[in-house]
């Protein structure tokens, strides 16, 4: 099994991987599915309150139906209220000083749970807050609920943990995401000991260490205006600060586009070097992949494509006008959210004193036991037609 | 066949006996009453003891019978088991092509296959046999023993194995009947006395009048049969344990070495892979030992951490795995790939397949 | 169309795996595409898509009888709807409506690393689904042999020898050789938690401790691993350790198997630390460089320490596995952590090259040999040796066996 093949069994692989198209696909049928779901429930809702007012029986199209009238948000809409309050869970991460694989796990819960759900049915406000927690947990973080639900404002323990059945749902009970950050160390490890004269080139390339050390120096130089490394220890800082920038990238943009979705983590860290230290980036493609391989075209190709993708990322610091059009979308959220699954603690508790009280086939005991009484009173009465039982009779 | 058994022994023999005169030195059983015969392979004539030590005590020396010259050795000198030596020359001969070619039914892809190969062998053992051919199917099979000295080795220890194993398996039956035998002996001994107890208790009870001479009599029987039917199924189970026990012994006696090769027919078996199948083999890199990484340098010193037997090695490897794991996993493509599949329908199709074929090894789980 | 996260089998996935079988029986595609605009979903009430995955996975699978009950879960014999044949096991994760902390550690640990881990010698998870009331019901691979723990104790019953041993250790060690190429710790192998499956294949189960290698400075928990099995670095309270900590409790293991009782077993930590010096040896500063750092650390009394055991104690308790085999045994069960073999290393010894070979699975002891094994050894008489056809064809002289 190579590196490869390894991945290719990951969760973030098999159930969790998408062409753009199918991504696109994917958010409609989503949005329009809740959408209608929305204007369902609105209806019922809206017959329910009307009564029995024998005019508007039977005609669900007359122009006065509500639901018509609802204003369901589009599918960009709904992207941008998604990436706000994923936001919103980094800054919230970062206040509570989580370590950066719980702050990016829960961003990544929160993408992929509206893949499949849409903000009009359950809030992203609520989503946020239990996805964030549910991330300390599966990234071995713990935190106690308390503590966690203290640091919020307005938020009670219930509600935290209220939507967590529902988010793990969503997240099709995979847990595990995978980051580029520990590959990005990995690379970078790698670098230094190149530029070092320690390192050693991937399988297939021929060069020796010392010769790779020399190479290096020679690097084109990031930007035109800054010349050329001249010694390995100006390489080792040309290193870091193409570290320290590759770094910020993979702790925002990365998480705020859908790169986890389109690319691997060990593409996804590359193209952020990329974006750092591109000539870096290429020669030292070019120690681990043979130049003449099909694979290096290929290759480079994708990290460009996802290196624009991270370059035109949503920052991780809206600006004023960003903030005005999320509170527009807001205020349109809240008209067209789902009123059945509006109270999550509520919901929440019901179906935990379901199954408490529940039997194996969802009948009440109760039921079961009453129904039972009345069998026995039906079997008793048929005897009193009959006459007493015969059995104690003897010849 | 004569119905008095050959004995070659020193055991008297019945006077007018044909056995009785050696055809090398004429003495008779009378002069020499514990004259032995003995035969050798090389030629099967047969003549007395004394004669063999006469002639042959000096080194090899050329068959006495007349007509027959060949040049025999005292150490080839045996007793012979059949009373006819065409028997003798014959079971020899038997026996060394059985030597040679013993393969086993097992090793046969089919009946057939089978019956041809002893159809061979027994060719080759009658023209041994007859004594056609000879020089030929003597160079057949020094040829094949040759090729196939392991296997032959290899065939011949099963048989050994199996010998030993049949052997001990006789063993633990006959000590499974005698213990058997014990028991039940001891169980009538038990019975019987306690009858005699119960009988006396019974007298006993009666004589003191302690009640109805037929409860009495009533209760002692009762008492008696429980303790026999107790008695009767405790032996039972006992017994079943040793059986179920000496069943295994026989078969795998506690820690003895087993393993021995079963030949898969027709390719030699397999090494055992303690990876069992499982290679990792890095594709972009070389894990190296050691990685400069001034961030790590305490995790590598600090003995609250090491002592506990962390190693930053394997932090390393993480590292390097997940820096290059999926690089070149094309997800656009791969997924594309994949989905279409999906829409043909072929993919339930073929991962029903795949599932049943055993061919590739994702086998993780599906929603 | 919208191809929501679709499971299908990916051909192209080039994985040289060839030792492996896939034992997946639920049919991996699921074709959920095509959902249509949503308008000929149930009225009223939009079913998100996630429910609707969740009722497709759900509909697959049927709950036959119950298996057994815990506390934490219960567990039902199951099979695919489309394969009546088939046998899963479907455990059902109890809401614990205490634990206030929504979904327990435990439950998430076990879903999210079998989700990731597929090897022939590690339990499969075929599948994940919630049913009503927020209960996570886990479609597991059926295995009916019980685990090895009642095959050690059976000691009337079950015998076996070391080539049984080295199959299972070996099967064992790839399992944790797995883990570790994954990145992650199970912390909880004991042979209560080595499962056998139809075929003879030992699967390592229950990962609710299991979590991956910690990063530099992130501290663990030490308080894992059943106390028989826990090496003495936790037992010291330290809170960064390796791998290192599976292959002591897998060095347990291999002596249990030996010994057919556990090897150290202690009453309470301090006891297991006690076995411990005695059984292996005292850890000091000569033996363990900084140990003596480790925040449990106990001084011990120089008259009390016990030196290292050396190659003759443990071949004189575990003579049976062979000088080799001890060997392997030493350094799994190395005091100090890092002298302690890898699980890589471990498959890497010389034992499993050595004489006897490990038996084939297909032969390892089933649990039984009482009344159905009886059953089958007097349904043959005495002396006769069950074959086919030979019994009506005349039998062959053998001529190779007597001996003059």
């Amino acid at each position: 099994m190579t590196e490869d093949d390894i991945y290719r069994t990951s969760t973030q692989y098999r159930l969790w991987s998408f062409t753009r198209e199918s991504l696109a696909s994917l958010r409609s049928t989503t949005n329009a599915s809740a959408a209608d779901g929305v204007r369902a429930a609105i209806r019922s809702q809206h017959v329910g309150q009307a009564g029995s007012d024998p005019a508007r029986e039977g005609s669900n199209d007359k122009p006065s139906d509500p639901a018509k009238e609802v204003d369901c948000l589009t599918v960009e809409e709904e992207q941008k209220l998604v990436g706000f309050y994923c936001v919103k869970a980094m800054q919230f991460a970062d206040f509570c000083e989580f370590p950066t694989n719980v702050k990016a796990t829960a961003v990544q819960y929160l993408k992929r749970f509206y893949l499949s759900n849409s903000p009009m049915t359950y809030h992203p406000k609520e989503m946020m807050a239990a996805a964030l927690f549910l991330s300390t947990k599966t990234e071995n973080h713990y935190t106690s609920l308390r503590s966690f639900a203290s640091k919020l404002p307005k938020t009670t323990p219930e509600s935290v943990v209220a939507p967590e059945f529902l988010l793990t749902q969503g997240l099709r009970f995979t847990f595990d995401v995978r980051h580029p950050h520990r590959g990005l160390e990995g690379g970078i490890m790698e670098l230094l000991g190149l530029a070092q004269g320690k390192g050693q080139a991937g399988p297939g390339i021929k060069q020796s260490s010392e010769q790779l050390q020399k190479e290096m120096v020679d690097i084109e130089p990031a930007k035109e205006s800054s010349k050329k490394a001249r010694s390995a220890d100006e390489v080792v800082r040309r290193i870091q600060v193409a570290h320290g920038k590759a770094k910020e990238v993979g702790k925002s943009s990365a998480l705020l586009t859908d790169a986890y979705f389109l690319y691997t983590p060990s593409q996804i860290w590359l193209s952020s070097l990329f974006l750092a230290d591109e000539p870096l980036a290429r020669f030292y493609i070019n120690t681990k992949i043979p130049t003449t391989s099909t694979l290096t075209p290929k290759l480079i190709s994708t990290l460009q494509s996802c290196a624009e993708l991270l370059r035109s990322s949503a920052s991780a610091n809206p600006g004023e006008a960003e903030i005005k059009a999320l509170t527009r979308i807001d205020k349109k959220l809240f008209k067209c959210r789902n009123p059945d699954k509006v109270d999550l603690v509520g919901i929440n508790k019901a179906q935990k004193r379901d199954s408490k009280g529940a039997g194996e086939n969802g009948l009440d005991e109760r039921v079961i036991k009453k129904r039972k009484l009345e069998r026995e009173k039906s079997e008793k009465e048929a005897e009193g037609i009959f006459g007493p039982t015969l059995a104690k009779e003897t010849n | 066949m004569s119905r008095a058994p050959a004995r070659n022994g020193a055991a008297p023999r019945r006077p007018g006996d044909e056995d009785d005169i050696c055809p090398v030195c004429k003495s008779s059983r009378y002069l020499n009453p514990s004259m032995r015969f003995l035969v050798n392979p090389e030629c099967y004539h047969k003549m007395c003891e004394s004669c063999v030590d006469r002639i042959f005590s000096h080194g090899p020396a050329p068959c006495p019978v007349a007509g027959c010259a060949r040049t025999l050795r005292k150490a080839r000198f045996r007793r012979q088991t059949f009373e006819d030596l065409h028997i003798e020359r014959e079971v020899d001969i038997r026996r060394r092509v059985a030597g040679v070619f013993n393969k086993r039914e097992e090793e046969f892809e089919s009946l057939r296959d089978w019956n041809n190969y002893l159809e061979e062998v027994e060719n080759l053992t009658w023209n041994l046999l007859q004594g056609v051919d000879v020089k030929e199917t003597e160079k057949k099979l020094d040829a094949y023993k040759r090729q196939n000295e392991q296997e032959i080795k290899q065939n011949a220890a099963i048989e050994s194995q199996e010998n030993a194993n049949t052997e001990a398996q006789f063993a633990a039956q006959r000590e499974q009947a005698r213990l058997r035998r014990e028991a039940a002996r001891n169980e009538e001994l038990d019975e019987r006395r306690e009858k005699e107890e119960g009988r006396r208790e019974m007298v006993d009870m009666m004589a003191r009048g302690d009640g109805d001479a037929d409860t009495i009599a009533r209760e002692t029987q009762k008492v008696v049969l429980k303790k026999s039917t107790a008695r009767r199924t405790a032996a039972e189970r006992s017994r079943q344990q040793a059986a179920a026990k000496v069943d295994n012994g026989a078969a795998a006696p506690l820690f003895s070495i087993q393993g021995l090769k079963r030949v898969v027919q027709p390719a030699p078996e397999k090494e055992y892979d303690p990876f069992g199948g499982y290679v990792i083999k890095h594709e972009y890199y070389y894990l190296r030992d050691h990685y400069e990484h001034s961030w790590l340098d305490n995790a590598r010193s600090d003995a609250q951490i090491t002592a506990g037997g962390y190693d930053v090695r394997e932090y390393c490897a993480r590292a390097m795995m997940e820096a290059f794991g999926g690089l070149g996993v094309f997800v656009e493509d791969e997924i594309r790939e994949r989905e279409e599949m999906a829409d043909k329908g072929v993919g339930t199709a073929s991962a029903a397949a795949a599932g049943g074929g055993g061919g590739e090894g994702v086998d993780g789980d599906v929603l | 169309m919208a191809m929501s996260p679709v499971v299908t089998y990916d051909s192209t996935s080039n994985i040289k795996v060839t030792a492996t079988k896939a034992k997946s029986l639920a049919v991996r595609t699921n074709s959920i595409s095509k959902p249509q605009n949503g308008s000929t979903s149930e009225p009223g009430r939009g079913q998100e898509l996630a429910e609707r995955l969740n009722d497709e996975t759900k509909q697959k699978y049927v709950k036959d009888k119950k298996l057994g009950e815990g506390t934490y879960a219960i567990v039902y014999l199951g099979h695919l709807k489309a394969d009546p044949s088939s046998l899963l096991a479907i455990k059902k994760i109890k809401v614990n409506t205490e634990y206030r902390d929504g979904l327990s550690m435990d439950a998430i640990r076990e879903v999210k690393y079998l989700q990731e881990l597929s090897h022939p010698n590690i339990i499969a998870l075929h599948a994940v689904f919630s049913s009503k009331n927020q209960n996570l019901n886990l479609v597991l691979e059926y295995l009916p042999l019980g685990d090895l723990e009642m095959l050690i104790k059976d000691s009337e019953g079950i015998r076996y020898g070391t080539a049984e041993v080295k199959a299972w250790m070996g099967m064992l060690g790839r399992a944790v050789w797995f883990c570790h190429e994954n990145f992650v710790l199970h912390r909880d192998i004991k042979p209560n938690n080595l499962l056998i499956a139809a075929d003879g294949e030992v699967k390592l189960a229950d990962f609710g401790l299991a979590r991956s290698f910690s990063d530099p400075y992130r501290p663990m928990t030490y308080q894992v691993i059943t106390r028989w099995y826990r090496p003495p670095e936790l037992l010291f309270g330290a809170r960064f350790y390796s791998g290192a900590v599976d292959v002591w409790s897998m060095g347990t293991v291999f002596a249990e198997l030996i010994l057919r009782f556990p090897f150290v077993a202690g009453n309470t930590d301090m006891h297991q630390l006690e076995l411990i010096c005695n059984a292996i040896g005292t850890p000091t500063e000569e033996n363990w460089p900084g140990v003596s750092k480790l925040e449990g650390y106990l001084k011990y009394d120089k008259a009390a320490t016990i030196p290292v055991r050396g190659k003759d104690f443990y071949l004189s308790k575990f003579g049976t596995a062979g000088p080799v085999g001890v060997d392997l045994l030493m350094s799994m069960l190395a005091l100090d952590p890092r002298k302690r073999c890898t699980s890589r290393e471990m498959l890497e010894h010389k034992w499993w090259s050595s004489e006897p070979r490990p038996t084939a699975k297909e032969d390892l002891p089933k649990k039984g040999g009482g009344p159905e094994r009886m059953g089958e050894d007097l349904k043959r008489r005495g002396g006769e040796i069950e074959d086919g056809r030979g019994d009506r064809v005349a039998r062959k002289l053998n001529f190779g066996v007597a001996k003059s």
